[in-house]
């Protein structure tokens, strides 16, 4: 790509720009989607690479009248299918018919994505306590449960509880500010 | 399959999800309730949203380690989760850690923290392309180059400060502008890995 960028003409470097300024918007809601299907971050992270090449290879393809959110899951399906044929490291935890469910949540939710981000923020400065420390360690910190067990002198359900309420609690909170009810955006 | 219980009770389902792995009973009762009702669907996306995002926040420090110092340093820590926010808002991660790197570069290169504080951060993208701008002028007037930084984002072939053969690729970060960061975060996210 960007040995190609060298050699763009200039009509083709205004549509990669408004095809770049497409992928910004639509990037954290294809990511989350992609992190809802498989379990291991790094996996997660290779599938959005190839999802964000293959969108690139196939920029040529995409529709301007049709949202590109839409197309971007698609392709971003098809990386994860690929994906659960190719590795057998992480399969997916989701089959096709709760996958299709999925990403018509994150078509949905595409468009509030700067908001729940400001929001989860917010959220989380007011998150104390046990869950706050036992969620520090686990996403910032990157360590894992037993460690987090051995740290904090409590049994690894315990991290796991901890870890469950914290972002629960992080996502009502996000919720309230969103004016988000009866879990319906 | 066991029947939908209670929203609690899939709360804890995607936990395990998360944070172990789901057995194949857990798998179809997930199956299920996820086709169940669109608005199942729509919590959970909303979960993965928020584990997501506070994963995304530790691949900073992975990823970037100019980023890491830059959060870590006490005097700049308010500075630079400002400029990140202010990225997240713009772009979102990826370009939220190119502005920061941009800026944490910039500071490096100038040696002056004095012309940078958080209330100019605030001050939106009209701040960014000026700080932008500078420090164009200051690599134009050391290379010679006379090309603006929206001229060489528009078109790339044509200026070499802006070619992908440079060995200087901090100065190409820092030369690319606001449309221009929005390519780099592109391509960063595409070819991150290959990139480290």
């Amino acid at each position: 790509v960007t040995m190609d960028a060298v050699t763009m003409e200039p009509v083709d470097v205004i549509k990669m720009q408004e095809f770049t300024r497409h992928w910004v918007d639509a990037q954290p809601a294809v990511a989350a989607f992609i992190n809802a299907a498989v379990r291991d971050f790094h996996d997660a992270q290779d599938i959005l690479q190839r999802t964000a090449v293959t969108l690139v290879q196939k920029s040529a393809d995409y529709d301007p009248g049709q949202p590109f959110i839409a197309w971007a899951l698609g392709i971003a399906r098809i990386e994860l299918l690929r994906y659960r044929r190719e590795s057998q490291r992480d399969r997916l935890q989701l089959d096709e018919s709760a996958l299709d469910a999925v990403a018509g949540a994150a078509e949905r939710m595409a468009d509030d994505s700067a908001e729940m981000r400001q929001a989860l923020d917010s959220c989380y400065e007011k998150l104390a306590g046990k869950p706050r420390e036992t969620f520090r360690l686990y996403y910032f910190e990157a360590l894992k449960r037993t460690r987090i067990a051995e740290l904090l002198g409590i049994s690894t359900n315990a991290v796991f509880v901890a870890l469950h309420r914290a972002r629960t609690s992080l996502r009502r909170c996000m919720e309230r500010k969103l004016g988000i009810e009866g879990g319906l955006l | 399959v066991k029947p939908s219980t209670t929203v609690d009770s899939h709360e804890k389902l995607i936990s395990e999800m998360f944070y172990h792995e789901l057995d194949e009973n857990q798998q179809q009762e997930l199956n299920q309730w996820l086709t169940e009702d669109p608005a199942n669907a729509d919590l959970f996306m909303r979960e993965a949203f928020v584990h997501r995002y506070f994963l995304e926040r530790r691949q900073i420090a992975e990823q970037s380690p100019e980023l890491a110092v830059a959060l870590k340093l006490n005097g700049r820590k308010t500075t630079a989760q400002t400029i990140f926010q202010f990225g997240m808002r713009y772009g979102g991660f990826a370009a939220a850690a190119v502005l920061l790197l941009a800026i944490t570069l910039f500071l490096q290169m100038t040696g002056n923290d004095t012309q940078f504080n958080p209330q100019n951060a605030n001050s939106g993208p009209a701040w960014v392309d000026q700080q932008l701008e500078a420090e164009w002028a200051r690599i134009t007037d050391r290379r010679g180059i006379t090309s603006s930084p929206v001229n060489a984002a528009s078109n790339p072939g044509t200026d070499p400060a802006t070619r992908s053969d440079r060995s200087d690729q901090n100065t190409l970060d820092l030369s690319l502008g606001r449309d221009g960061l929005h390519a780099f975060a592109f391509l960063q996210s595409s070819y991150g890995k290959a990139g480290r």
